[in-house]
Order: structure tokens, then sequence, then C-alpha cells
């Protein structure tokens, strides 16, 4: 049993090396655009981008196939849905009660290419960032927040924690797993009830270890003085340079030509 | 019940970046009643090795024997109940409310009389030397010690035929290392069955084991009894092993004194004690 979390493909393009802040802004803005933008010339730009991002990261694309993989249930559901209920006035099907129009067609195939746009741009991100450069992102853009006693630093802490444990967590799983089929728990068997109780003796071990780990990563943390966010300096200190100023102004163009094909095409 | 492995390989991940070659071509046998040992440094495949001995993890090639019988997928499972293992830190997978319970889910889905389960409980439990007091408590009222001891008697209960331990005694104090390795060492001489310990020290190999199998990078490096394999000390220590600490000075008092014909075969404070005291009643010059 393998589970793969953290995509973070390594690589030194201006993508890994840009600002995590600059990620985010652009990731966000590009998301928005996306949402806004309705007709297909909009779509085309878009897709030109995000392929640019892609070409430009150095990003395979078998890699890219299987960040659609998980979605695509929720494409179906999506086209099947828009193609049977959107009432339009092209009717090209009447069948028993079911009408289907142009308008629907387009529309659904308009949903379809909103979703991959979106799971691919954002998957962007998340390919060409370290989750420890992404908290410190998240933790910087909060800060403001600090003003009305937001506890951005608390919660970027508690997400590079959270992050740093999965694998820790997903060896344990296995150990204990192994050592339970060792003591004859059948994983494999296909009641459900019982295969949902073969689990009990997995959670349980689990659950104590995770409290245990907790507490000595506490414990840890006291050792070293750690008071929280507070005038607390970094190792790796964000810096906005160049490259984030050319992404942003690609992001700024990207809104601008979308906003101006919804409306001029 | 003798267990036999015929060119075993395994490697991890394959087929990925991370592809790491594991074990390769690994050829041995353990009779029937044997104290083995494997050792090895850190990372030689060890414990990927002894998860082959119960089929939780597949040859990549290579065929495993156990009694006889060839391991394949469909008596995997069977297999399982002839050979137990024990993970190091046992005490870690215990979940249940006493340690009756605990003990007991190894043979419940035999399905016994409730008689006949308390029996076999109460006989695994004693002997691995804790007595039946324990049974009606909760694991996490017990020391590191008895829970460990409570983790390999929910192995025993299933009665395997060969018991593997790996580092049984790993993280325990004195006391408790002793009771661990001398209740495995009773077990062995009581039941007859075949025992493997993974270790990291010498002396217990050295005390315990009538075979060693030294393992290297994924491949077997020597195997042999403890006196044959500890005579290797250069090799040994090559390899991030060492021999006994008696082993050691005894071979230094040899490399000064050769004179002394002193024997250098010799692991036990014991039998140090007869060797020396036999050089000093043959009163002989150095």
């Amino acid at each position: 049993m393998k589970i793969t979390i953290g995509q973070y493909v390594p690589g030194n393009s201006i993508l890994h090396r840009a600002d995590p802040r600059t990620k985010f802004v652009l990731t966000f803005a590009y998301m928005i655009a996306v949402m806004i933008a309705d007709n297909f010339a909009a779509y085309a730009v878009a897709t030109v981008f995000v392929g640019a991002a892609y070409l430009c990261a150095k990003i395979n694309i078998a890699k890219i196939l299987r960040s659609l993989k998980p979605l695509i249930i929720m494409m179906l559901i999506t086209v099947t849905l828009n193609i049977l209920f959107y009432k339009g006035e092209t009717v090209l099907v009447d069948f028993w009660k079911i009408t289907i129009y142009k308008e629907g067609i387009l529309f659904a195939v308009r949903m379809l290419l909103r979703i991959v746009l979106l799971v691919l741009g954002s998957s962007v991100l998340m390919y060409t960032t370290t989750s420890v450069m992404l908290t410190d992102g998240i933790e910087s853009l909060l800060a403001p927040l600090k003003k009305i006693h937001f506890p951005a630093h608390e919660i970027a802490m508690m997400m590079s924690i959270a992050l740093r444990f999965i694998p820790t967590f997903v060896d344990e799983t296995d150990r204990i797993m192994k050592a339970q089929m060792a003591r004859g728990t059948d994983f494999d068997d296909k009641n459900f009830i019982k295969k949902i109780k073969s689990y009990i003796p997995i959670l349980i071990p689990l659950f104590i270890s995770a409290w245990r780990k907790a507490e000595d990563l506490a414990t840890a943390m006291n050792a070293r003085c750690y008071r929280g966010g507070e005038g607390r300096t970094k190792f790796k200190v964000l810096k906005f340079s160049m490259i984030d100023l050319l992404l942003l102004l690609f992001t700024i163009i990207l809104f601008a030509a979308i906003v101006l094909l919804n409306n001029f095409v | 019940m003798p267990l036999k492995i015929e060119n075993l390989s395994h490697t991890y991940m394959k087929g990925t970046p991370f592809e790491k070659k594991a074990l390769a071509n690994i050829n041995f046998e353990i009779n029937d009643g044997e104290f083995a040992a494997i050792i090895g440094h850190t990372g030689c495949g060890k414990s990927t090795l002894i998860q082959h001995f119960n089929g939780l993890l597949k040859p990549e090639t290579g065929n495993i024997y156990i009694d006889g019988k060839l391991m394949n997928d469909s008596n995997c499972k069977e297999m399982r109940k002839q050979v137990g293992l024990v993970f190091q830190y046992p005490e870690y997978q215990l979940f249940e409310s006493t340690v009756y319970k605990d003990v007991a889910f190894g043979i419940k889905k035999e399905k016994l009389s409730a008689d006949e389960e308390y029996k076999r409980v109460a006989d695994a439990i004693k002997k691995t030397g804790l007595s039946e007091d324990v049974l009606e408590k909760s694991v996490y009222d017990l020391s590191g010690g008895q829970k460990r001891r409570v983790a390999i008697a929910g192995i025993i209960v299933m009665n395997p035929k060969i018991l593997v331990l790996d580092e049984p005694a790993a993280g325990l104090d004195p006391a408790g290392r002793d009771e661990i390795l001398s209740f495995a060492k009773k077990l062995r001489d009581e039941t007859g069955i075949t025992v493997i310990l993974v270790s990291h020290s010498m002396e217990d190999v050295a005390k315990l084991a009538d075979k060693v199998i030294v393992m290297n990078g994924g491949n077997i490096e020597m195997i042999g009894t403890p006196k044959e394999v500890f005579r290797n000390g250069k090799r040994l220590n090559e390899i991030g092993l060492s021999v006994p600490q008696l082993s050691a000075v005894f071979h230094k008092i040899d490399e000064i004194l050769p004179n002394l014909h002193i024997n250098t075969d010799l692991f036990t404070v014991e039998e140090a004690t007869d060797e020396i005291l036999r050089l000093l009643s043959k009163g002989g010059t150095v």
C-alpha cells in the first residue's frame, strides 16, 4: 500500500522560483477570470495561458491527465444534467420526455471546459510549490488580518505540521496493518460490516500513536522556546523579484483579454 | 517446522524513480527446531526478508518453502498461521480494552468454546512469563516490557510452528531484555518450535543462536554457527557489525601473546571465566 500526497514536482523553472504569494495571487486571478469567461474565445485564451504555464514548468502530460482522473464522475454528471435540463431555442432531439437543445450542448461543453481549466490551473500551483513555501505564502498573505486578531501564523503552522506528518502516518498505518495481518486480520473480506470492523485494530493504535506524537512534538517545540509567530524570523525569507513582476503583468494581460473578449466577441 | 528460501529477490517501488533493490538472490535453510539469528546493519534488508516468511511481502523472484510446501498466493493465508511474526515494538499494535481480549484477537476466527479459548489465552500469556492476573487488566496499565510480552502472547496464542522475532529486546531495560530472550530460548527448548531472531546485539546472538545469518546490502554475507561467524571479526567490522565484546578482548590477547594459546571461540562470561581459570591453573609463563 502506498499513498502519494503532496504533488510537488521538483524543478527550476520560472514558476518554481517565483514567490509563492505571487503564485497565489496569480492562481486566484486566473480562477476568477475562468469563472467570468463566457465565450469560447475567452476559454481559448485561458487554455493557452494554462498550456504555457505547464510548458514553462516542464510537467509531463501524464501527470496533468492524472490530476483530472478523480473528477471524471463529477464532469460526467455536470455534462449530462446540463444537456438534459437546459432550456434553449433550437431543438435537436425530441424523444419521449427528453428534449435536447443546441444551446444546452454548448452550455455543457462550456461548463466542462470551465471545470477542466480550473483544475489544471490550480494544479500548477501545487506542482511547482513545496508545502513549506505554500504555508509560508499563506501566512504572509494573511498577515494583514493579524490586526483583527486573526491567527494567521498559527493556522500556517498547523497546516505545515499536518502536511509534514502525512508521510509519517502513512508509514505507521502500513506498519500496523502488517502487524495485524500477521495476527490473522483479513482485509479482503467481502462482507461490508466485517470489512469496516477489520479496520478498528488499525485505527485505535494509529490514534494512540498520533496523540503520543502530538505530545512529543509539543514538548520538542517548547524545549526550543517556540512561542508563536511574534518576532519570529524565517530561514527562507520570501522575496519579490523581477520574475514575480513579470508574472503579475501576465496576469493583468490575461484578465484584460478575457474581459475584452467577453464584451466584444 | 523447517523453512527454506530459494533465490529470493525483492525490489521496492519497481519501475519508479524511487526503485530500490532490497534483497538480491537470497538462499538459506533453517531446520526444524533450530534457533536462528539474522544480523546485519540497519537497512540491510532484514525486515524485508522476514516479511516474506509469512507472505506479507510477495517475492519478486524466488521461492519460499515452509515445511517443504511452496508458498503461493492461494495458500499464503494458511501459511501465515504457521509463521508467527512479531514486529519491532509490537506493543504499538495493541488495541483492545483488556489483555485477554487482545491476546484472543488472533484466535477469534477459530470459533473456539469459551473454555477452550480461555485455556489457549492463559497458556500463551504464561509462556511469555506473565501471570494470569494480568488478563483482566487494561493494556495501558502495564509497563513497557509487560505490554511487549502481551503482544508476543497475541502471536503465540495462534500456535505458530515458526516464531520470528524482530528485535524483541529493543528499547527494554537489561532485566526486560534478559526475560524476553530467555523466554524465546525456553519456548524453543520446551515446544521445539523454530525460532528466528533478528537482533543487533552480538552478545545475545552468540549466546542463543544455533545458526547465524549475516546480511549486508541485501545479500547474505555469511551463514554458520556463532563460532564460525565470529571468527571473521575483521569482515564483520567492515560491514558495520562487530563481534561480542569478550570475543574481541580474547582475540586481542591472542594477538599480543600468541604463546598463551588462549581459546578465542567464546562469547559468554561463564566461558571466559573458565578459560581464564584454565590458563591460571596451568600456571603458564607469559
